[in-house]
């Protein structure tokens, strides 16, 4: 049984910076649909940033206002200090993004044509790492952008992303369209890259579990609006399963501890709760009320979101 | 992070040069059908070997087909993810969106001239090949000043002139292709959905016209009619834009039965020039507001 509590209150500040990306007051609408609502995010320089949200939560929205690929309606969004709206050609200069859809480039061209024509774009463009990187993913230059399956798409844009080693990275579901074994293979290949070169990545995923390892900071997003943003370290830390054994008599809704985000029963007189708090007060809190704490286990990043996500769903 | 570590953004020119690259082989498929047709006009003249060598001349069919390279260019260069009214590909890249545009632009303006060319070429070569000489001089039939042309004419109001195709006329086509050109490209880059506005523009039309003529008057006729053909085939209309003039014949009949072309008036390199001068300005006029309908924001070019 998984109980909804009421939400906790969550961190939405990051200190003073600096921030690669930094949105405040964000709006955007299409028709009457409001994607994003007043959004304040901030990337810290460096960082790896998981973005997590619902379907329509508006983050593919903010990677495409970040490009100023479409404009907003209200607010301001910098990304190296440069205004997205004002400055949308020196901003592309400065990301290297997978998008959303799984198109690479014009259909008639070439891969090998395409990373020439994206040579003369990007003044930075490394052909060297652009080879090796080619090499690494296994990709044809042979073949002709509308010939390649999604999983292929996918590995030619991470290509074109990275190989003029932008300082900011721009990634919409970069895994998505994978096999097993090249998820596995790119994911080594940017983590290669993250400690190469210098840069800051957003990452919008809904599979968080893929890329935990190289995040350290996450973001959620629901209705347009950020709910949290922390470092992971912080919500590892804050949000913790407590599972304990209760006493004859136990009245779970008065003696949940406070921060419960969900209650579930498990065997026998055993109980497990999700809880945001501080690991020292959420024990003395259950330990005074009589449960007998098991076990006190961290949860994944993933996990954290889902846990933090569905309770505001409902 | 200082400006000065900041990635720099292409030169306006290396953007201009790899567009005319990539714009040539996106308008492959263009190429293939106009070459196709012309490859196939070629054959049937060495086949059929008409009596009469081709004439190499720049006249309203010439010069419309022409004109013609004008509204199939920009059809290919602005179609799916390449229009910028979509985020695709093309506009995830580092340029200013107005200027990437105006690249573009630049790029199938090249590779049109490229195309007008070819088929003036084309048309030398045909010339050669069924017999015939290029440049020379042709009689025509003019019309009394200021006369009109009848179904069937005297041919005492009419006056013969010597006429041979002065060098001017050989701009025509270049600046008329162009300025067709750049009017079709404004009109992709102000309007996400062309098609339907010429489909709606001539649905609303039909439907004003049918309503109108059910009320007992031509709507098209009696109240368009007359600036639609100051538009078009006025004296600095379209047609003289495109044409340089060439559009002033008409077919009449003479007495003997015999058909003959009977021209209205010579064409002029003033009113052509007047006309360009009309024309052009609105065509640069048109793709300068469409463009800055794209343009990114002020300023944020960076040094390269």
């Amino acid at each position: 049984m998984s109980v909804a509590r009421v939400t906790p209150i969550l961190p939405v500040e990051l200190g003073a910076g600096p921030f690669a990306i930094s949105t405040k007051g964000l709006n955007k609408r299409y028709g009457s649909i409001q994607a994003l609502a007043g959004l304040d995010l901030d990337v810290p320089e460096g960082g790896v940033y998981v973005l997590v949200g619902p379907n329509g939560a508006g983050k593919t929205t903010l990677l495409k206002v970040l490009m100023n690929l479409i404009r907003f309606d209200g607010g301001r969004a910098r990304l190296l200090g440069l205004d997205t709206r004002k400055q949308g050609a020196l901003v592309r200069a400065q990301v290297g993004s997978v998008p959303e859809d799984h198109s690479a480039g014009y259909e008639w061209m070439r891969i090998g044509r395409l990373l020439e024509h994206c040579s003369a774009y990007y003044p930075t463009w490394d052909q060297e790492y652009a080879n090796r990187l080619a090499a690494k993913l296994e990709i044809d230059l042979t073949r002709r952008c509308a010939q390649l399956s999604k999983g292929q798409a996918r590995r030619v844009q991470l290509l074109l992303a990275l190989a003029h080693r932008p300082p900011v990275l721009l990634m919409d579901e970069p895994t998505d369209g994978l096999d097993h074994v090249a998820r596995d293979g790119m994911l080594e290949l940017l983590a290669e890259h993250l400690t190469d070169t210098p840069t800051t990545a957003l990452i919008s995923t809904h599979r968080v579990y893929e890329i935990e390892k190289l995040v350290d900071h996450v973001g959620m997003i629901r209705g347009g609006r950020l709910l949290a943003q922390m470092p992971t370290d912080v919500l590892r830390s804050r949000l913790r399963r407590y599972s304990a054994a209760l006493p004859e008599g136990w009245q779970p809704n008065e003696k949940d501890p406070g921060g419960t985000l969900t209650r579930r029963a498990g065997l026998g007189r055993a109980m497990e709760w999700t809880v945001w708090g501080e690991e020292e007060k959420v024990v003395a809190e259950l330990s005074g009320a009589g449960a007998h704490l098991q076990e006190i286990t961290p949860l994944s990043v993933d996990d954290a979101a889902t846990a933090l996500l569905s309770t505001w769903e409902t | 992070m200082k400006n000065m570590d900041l990635h720099p953004t292409p030169t306006f020119r290396a953007v201009l040069v790899e567009q005319i690259r990539v714009v040539g082989p996106t308008l492959k498929p263009l190429g293939v059908i106009f070459g196709g047709l012309f490859g196939l006009g070629t054959i049937l003249i060495l086949l059929n070997r008409p009596p009469d060598p081709v004439s190499f001349e720049l006249n309203y069919f010439t010069l419309s087909v022409m004109a013609l390279f004008g509204v199939a260019i920009p059809l290919f260069l602005w179609r799916g993810e390449e229009s910028p009214f979509r985020s695709g590909f093309p506009w995830t890249l580092p340029v200013e969106k107005a200027q990437h545009a105006l690249a573009r632009v630049g790029a199938g303006w090249v590779w049109l001239m490229v195309a007008v060319v070819v088929f003036i070429l084309w048309q030398a070569v045909n010339t050669l090949l069924s017999g015939g000489t290029l440049g020379g001089s042709e009689t025509w039939l003019l019309a009394a000043p200021a006369g009109t042309v009848e179904d069937r004419m005297d041919p005492a109001t009419m006056t013969s002139v010597v006429w041979s195709q002065p060098g001017w006329l050989f701009l025509v086509p270049f600046v008329g292709a162009t300025g067709v050109y750049l009017l079709i490209s404004a009109l992709f880059l102000a309007i996400r959905h062309p098609g339907r506005w010429v489909v709606g523009t001539l649905l609303g039309l039909l439907v004003v016209t049918l309503i109108t003529s059910r009320a007992g008057f031509n709507w098209l006729d009696d109240v368009a009619g007359g600036t639609l053909n100051s538009l078009l085939g006025g004296r600095y209309g379209l047609s003289t834009f495109i044409g340089g003039g060439t559009f002033e014949a008409s077919a009449t009949r003479l007495p003997s039965g015999t058909e003959v072309l009977v021209w209205l008036s010579l064409p002029t390199f003033g009113r052509w020039a007047m006309a360009v001068a009309l024309w052009s300005t609105a065509a640069i006029a048109a793709l300068g507001l469409a463009v800055f309908r794209h343009r990114d924001g002020r300023g944020g070019q960076a040094p390269t």
